[in-house]
Order: structure tokens, then sequence, then C-alpha cells
């Protein structure tokens, strides 16, 4: 009993030490051993992120729970590492052990499957180009930015394109993104603010690279069957992530933490999705003050604030398409009658071509109405046959392991209600997470934009003039929404008393 | 937290008469008929209207900063002001099998004419929309977003559900393109008309002139609509960048 909840107990102390970080270090880094230890907010929010990941693998079903136990804690572990070598040291050291759960895409091919687990490697690289070309191999000291040049920023850039495996996206498969991995290899990415500033031309080449990922992302997630947008829409994420790093201003920042903590929302609800689940709509960018929708609204200020409108209108159409799939899911009918729900349903439809249509009866069920036990359900399905997840072939004590902590309807709503405190409470985010990341890289950010939180209102964003460019008051149209509700609902009754 | 709750308080007229309210009734009411009578009236059949439906759409109008009501300090900017308008067209666009390359051609003429109208106003907030600019490759991008804009208005509201949600975002969607309008009339004016008449009298010549303006735009075959729209776009791009040049 105590080492089957291991796993679950070590990464909810892992999300617990991550906010316990995000507050010590929310005024000023924190530095051990000559600063070979140190943890700043960007690393709280890292440890936070690959925590949160880890709980929706576990919540998800996976067979490989210590592996994903151990991944989690060695990408926070690199977090807090000052040393760069060690940073990327341990990112490959997890590259490595990511493999064991990365093979559960049984559907793509062999080698697909290694690109994501060894991206580190590119990290290792970058960073080991830097400690050698500048002679310091700690970040934080005066002189560490001496040794950046454009291979290494390359090389790291590389690396989170290939952890996010936007190679996918010139092929037929989805992508096969090892979600803790790429957040590490992003969290790399970012930490090169801490060198110093990033020159145009880098600037350029992230903005390109990750406007063009979360816009093709974006359109692969809508043409493919619901139920597989969820590796897409991640990759969208992901884009946004790079795109907002291209920006290099502290709006941009703002827009990689966002992303960062709105993806494991993404995967718990769209990962093994429930077909019909109401709750799904809370994970489409058209429902205001959602999630997406309040990382799309930070995407497009960002752009707008920083002045590069083309990029403005790329993001807003790649919201607006992410949009789709989470509320077709949500709106599609719901399969009756099915059987245990077990999650094995997007498991077998990856035996086939990654991107083929599943059969409405293997979108996992929720349980019916009465709450009946998934194992004493009626089968419908061969997939469900036993009552349980189907496992990987040849394991045959992994059954029991890849059962889901959840049910799809239990993870739907709380996904839901993750991606609801994070839109409502997006000011809140800002404040005790993003806003320390943006002020403490200061100094390798450029002034071109800023998202605040407007006091009791919402969100604003700034120019470099300090003039506000784009502003979503969450607060004040949450409390019209109500007064405008209660109205309507009101003329609704009286109209219907007049038919009646 | 003061400030808001006063804010709110004080928004009543706006909420109950105008731009929200009776207003937003009436006017949609009428813009209903007025598509109608273009054969433009929405294709998709009309949801029952929910709270559900009416409630974004109508905050938008609530929130319009439109003259003569007491300006409202919390405003909303164009991607939040366009997404609120378009829940009710989302909510039944997830249950319709509507090809994404529809969906691209949809929004591509108001994604056009937010491109131009964010580059000539520096910014994304609707109050800006209403902040004529000096230079006159601003002004050109400015008056070309709002022609975008409603040139757009036709294919969108076409494939667009009817009802009383539907007509309430019919009503947001043009009421947004006519803020440029009000702009242009307001500098235009501003030399001989008192500022209290102006604020009575140039927001319904404003949406008269763009009600006209859709009219027209009804009028025009989709395959013109979008050669047209693509040579705006076109333009706008030019222009952009143009204006990019001269100011950074």
């Amino acid at each position: 009993m105590v080492l089957r909840n291991a796993p679950l107990a070590l990464l909810a102390l892992l999300l617990a030490a991550g906010l316990i970080l995000a507050g010590l270090a929310h005024d000023a880094p924190l530095a051990r051993q000559d600063g070979l230890l140190r943890a700043d907010a960007l690393s709280a929010l890292l440890v936070v992120v690959v925590a949160a990941h880890g709980l929706v693998t576990l919540a998800r079903g996976t067979a490989h729970r210590w592996s994903a136990v151990a991944v989690a804690w060695l990408v926070a572990m690199a977090g807090l590492q000052g040393h760069l070598g060690a940073l990327g040291g341990l990112l490959a050291l997890a590259g490595l052990l990511t493999g064991a759960e990365s093979l559960e895409r049984a559907g793509l091919p062999g080698w697909s499957r290694q690109v994501p687990r060894l991206a580190p490697l590119g990290v290792v690289a970058g960073m080991a180009l830097i400690g050698l070309t500048g002679g310091e191999w700690n970040y934080g000291a005066p002189l560490a930015g001496a040794g950046l040049n454009s291979l290494s920023f390359a090389l790291i850039l590389v690396a989170a394109l290939l952890a996010l495996d936007a190679r996918a996206l010139a092929g037929e498969g989805a992508p096969a993104s090892a979600p803790i991995l790429a957040s590490g290899c992003l969290y790399a990415l970012v930490r090169l603010f801490s060198l110093g500033p990033w020159n145009p031309g880098w600037l350029f080449a992230a903005l390109l690279m990750g406007g063009l990922i979360a816009l093709w992302g974006a359109w692969r997630a809508v043409v493919a069957p619901v139920e597989r947008a969820a590796p897409w829409l991640g990759l969208s994420l992901g884009g946004m992530a790079i795109a907002g790093a291209g920006m290099g201003s502290a709006a941009g920042l703002s827009v990689v933490g966002y992303a960062l903590l709105l993806w494991p929302a993404l995967r718990l609800g769209l990962e093994r999705p429930v077909a019909g689940a109401r709750a799904l709509w809370l994970l489409s960018a058209a429902v205001p003050l959602s999630g997406p929708f309040v990382a799309g609204w930070l995407a497009i200020a960002a752009a707008a604030a920083g002045g590069v409108p083309a990029l403005t209108v790329a993001l807003w159409l790649a919201a607006l398409l992410a949009a789709l799939p989470p509320a077709r899911l949500a709106g599609a009918p719901r399969p009756a009658g099915l059987a245990a729900p077990t999650g094995a349903g997007l498991e077998q439809g990856e035996r086939g071509h990654p991107d083929a249509p599943l059969d409405a009866t293997l979108v996992a069920s929720a349980p019916p109405p009465g709450g009946e036990a998934p194992d004493k359900q009626e089968p419908s399905h061969p997939a469900a046959s036993t009552g349980r997840p189907r496992a990987e072939p040849g394991s045959s004590t992994a059954s029991a392991a890849v059962r889901p902590a959840l049910t799809p309807e239990g993870r739907a709503w709380l996904a839901a209600a993750y991606s609801a405190g994070l839109g409502l409470g997006a000011p809140l985010a800002l404040a005790g997470l993003l806003t320390p990341v943006t002020a403490q890289l200061q100094g390798g950010l450029t002034p071109f934009g800023e998202i605040v939180a407007w006091p009791w209102a919402g969100l604003i964003a700034f120019d470099t003039t300090r003039q506000p460019v784009a502003t979503l008051p969450s607060v004040a149209l949450a409390g019209l929404m109500l007064v405008l509700s209660a109205l309507c609902w009101v003329a609704l009754r009286l109209l219907a008393l007049r038919e009646h | 937290m003061g400030e808001l709750l006063g804010a709110l308080g004080l928004a009543w007229p706006r909420v109950l008469l105008y731009p929200g309210g009776l207003f937003a009734l009436v006017a949609s009411l009428v813009l209903m008929r007025w598509l109608a009578a273009g054969g433009t009236a929405p294709a998709w059949p009309a949801p029952p209207a929910t709270v559900i439906d009416l409630a974004p759409p109508l905050v938008v109008l609530t929130l319009l900063p439109l003259a003569p009501a007491r300006p409202f300090p919390f405003g909303l900017d164009l991607p939040v002001a366009l997404a609120l308008l378009e829940w009710p067209r989302f909510r039944v666009l997830a249950a319709r099998d509507r090809a994404p390359a529809e969906l691209l051609r949809d929004y591509a003429l108001p994604l056009a004419a937010a491109l131009a109208v964010a580059v000539a106003t520096g910014g994304l907030e609707l109050s800006r929309l209403l902040r004529w600019p000096g230079a006159v490759p601003e002004q050109a991008l400015l008056v070309l977003g709002a022609a975008l804009w409603l040139l757009g208005l036709p294919r969108l509201l076409r494939a667009g559900p009817g009802g009383a949600a539907g007509a309430l975002r019919a009503l947001g969607l043009l009421l947004v393109g006519t803020l440029p309008l009000l702009g242009a009339l307001a500098a235009a004016a501003g030399p001989w008309l008192p500022a209290d008449g102006a604020g009575w009298l140039l927001p319904p010549v404003a949406m008269l002139s763009a009600a006209l303006a859709l009219g027209v735009a009804l009028r025009v075959p989709e395959r013109w609509a979008g050669r047209i729209g693509a040579a705006g776009g076109a333009l706008v791009l030019a222009l952009a960048a143009y204006a990019a040049s001269t100011v950074r």
C-alpha cells in the first residue's frame, strides 16, 4: 500500500517543495555551495510544472510510474543547479530514463521515439560550449555570459524543439513529446536570459520558430481526430512558449511561464479523453476566462506590446484554431453503455496509425450514473473485456500499474477546475509565480512589453512607453457577466411565462 | 476593490439602457431585419436562447466605448471582444462539421482588419479605435481596417447562429467596425461641433453609416469579396511595413 502510493507522495512532495521554493525565492534567488546550487523564481516554476506533469502522468495511468517520478525529480533537480554542466547532465540523465515511458507510444517507429529523449544532449552540448568558451560554469557568476554564442544558443533552441517533437509537423504521425523533458529544455532556453540579453538574430529565430510551431500545431490539432488532438495542442502551446521567449521581454516570459503552467491541464483533460464530458469545454480557448483563453490573450498581448503585429495575428489564429478540438470533444455525443473508464482506448489507437480516427467506442468512457465500480461493469468492447486497461505487450504485471488513478470523467473535471482556477486566478499566478521570474531575469530582457496584474480588474499589457496596448479586465468582466446573467435569466423567465 | 465596485455601480445606464440593455435589444432586432433584407440572415438554426449564450455578447455591447454613455474604466480589447462575441457561434460550431479551411477563411478578413488597426493605433484596445491617428499611413490603415472588417462580416454572419444570441453577436461585430468610423467622424467634425453635441450626434451617424456600408458589403458577391479582401490584405501588409519602418 505504502509502496503503491509512494510515487504519488513523492510527486506531491515535489509540488509542495516547488510552491515553497516559489515563496522563498520570490524576492531574490537563493544560492548555496558557492552558487553550485541556485534556486530562483524560474527554478521554482520548473519544479511546480514538472511535479504537475508527473501527477498528470500518474492520473492518466502509466506502466512506468517510478520512471515518471524519477524523471520529474531529475528535471526538478536540474532546475536547482547553478553549474551549467550539472544542469545539462541531469536533463540528459532524465532523457535516458524517459525512454521507458515514451515506449507507450508504440504506434511510432523506433527511431522516432528516441528523438525527444535524446534532445537534452543538445542542452548538454550547448551548456558545455558556454562553459568551455567563457571559462565560467556557474551561470550566476558575473562573467558567465561571455561564453554564450550563436552555436550554443542554436543547440539549446534545437534541443527544445526536438523535446517538443516539432519535427512531427513535417510527418504524418502525432508528436511524441515528453512534456517533462520538454519543460526542462524550455527552462534551459529561458535560463540563457540569466547570461545576458539575446541578440536580435536569436530573438528572431525563436519568434519565427515559435510562431510557426504554434500555428502549425494548432492547425494539425484541428485536422486530427479530436481525441488525438492533445499532443498537437501541447506542441502548439510549446510553440507559443518559444515565441514568448523570442519576444525577449517581460511580457514574453509571462507567456512562457503561463504556457508551462497550463500544459498539465491540457494533458490531464485531453489525453485519453472522455467524449461528451461537458467539463472539457473549460479547456477550450473559446470559453471566456478559461486557462487557454488567458494563455491566448497573453500571447496576443505580448506580441502586440512587443510591436510584432504579424506574430500577434498568427498567435491569435493559433488560439482560435486550438479552441476547436476541446470544444468538439466536449460537444460530442457521449458513447452509451461502454465499459470501464480505463483510458485504454488511446493506447489501443496508438498501435495503429497515429492519426487514424478512433472507433467511438475506444474513447474512454465515463462510469454510468449509478457509479458502479469499473471492474464490475459489463464489458462491451474487447479492449476492455477484462474491465482493465491494456498493458504493454509482453507485460503481464503492467496491467494493474497502467490503471489510471482517476476516471476520465474525473480527470476532465479536475482539468476543468485547474483551467478555471488558472484563468480566473491569472493575476495571482502572475504576481506569485511569473512576475518574480521576469524581475529576476530583467538583466537579459528587452523593454518591449510587460504584462502586469491590474489591481482588482484583471491583466493589462504595456508597451515600451508604458502605454496600455491590451486589457483583460477578467474580474470586472466576471462581475458584469454575473449581473447580466441575472438580468437575462429574469428576462427569459418572463418570456417563458408569457408563452405559457 | 472600491474602484471596481464603484465602476460597476455607475455602469447601470450601460447595462440597462445604452449601449447594452434596451438599445442592444432593439438595435439587434433592426439589424437582423436589415440582414434579412440583404439576404444574409444567419443560415445556422437558432439554438434556444440561454443565459450562457446571451451574456458574453451582451457584455461586449455593454462595455463598448460609445458616447454619450459614461466611460467605463475597465475597457476591453479587440481579441477579448471578438472572443466574447463569437462565443454563441463557437458553441454551435463545436457540434458542426465545418472544415478547418472554411474556419480560416471566415476569420481571414477580420484578422487582417485587426492587424491593420493594431498597427494604425499602436494597440488592441477598443478605445484606441476611436483615436484618429495623425500620420497619413496610419489613417489609411485604420480606414482600410474598418473596411476589411465590414467586408468580412457578411461571410461571418451568414455562417453563424440566428436567434437572440446571434442577433446580439451580429450587432456587436457591426459596432466594433463602427468605432473607427466614429473616430474619423469625430476628427472631421471636431473643429465645428461642440463636444456634447458630437457625443449625441456622431454615434448614430456612424452606426447608420456602418449599417449602410454593411448593406453594400452584403451585395458584393462572395468571390469578389475574397478578391477585394486579398488585395486589401496585401495593402495592409505593405502599409504596415511602411508604418513600422517610419515609426521604429
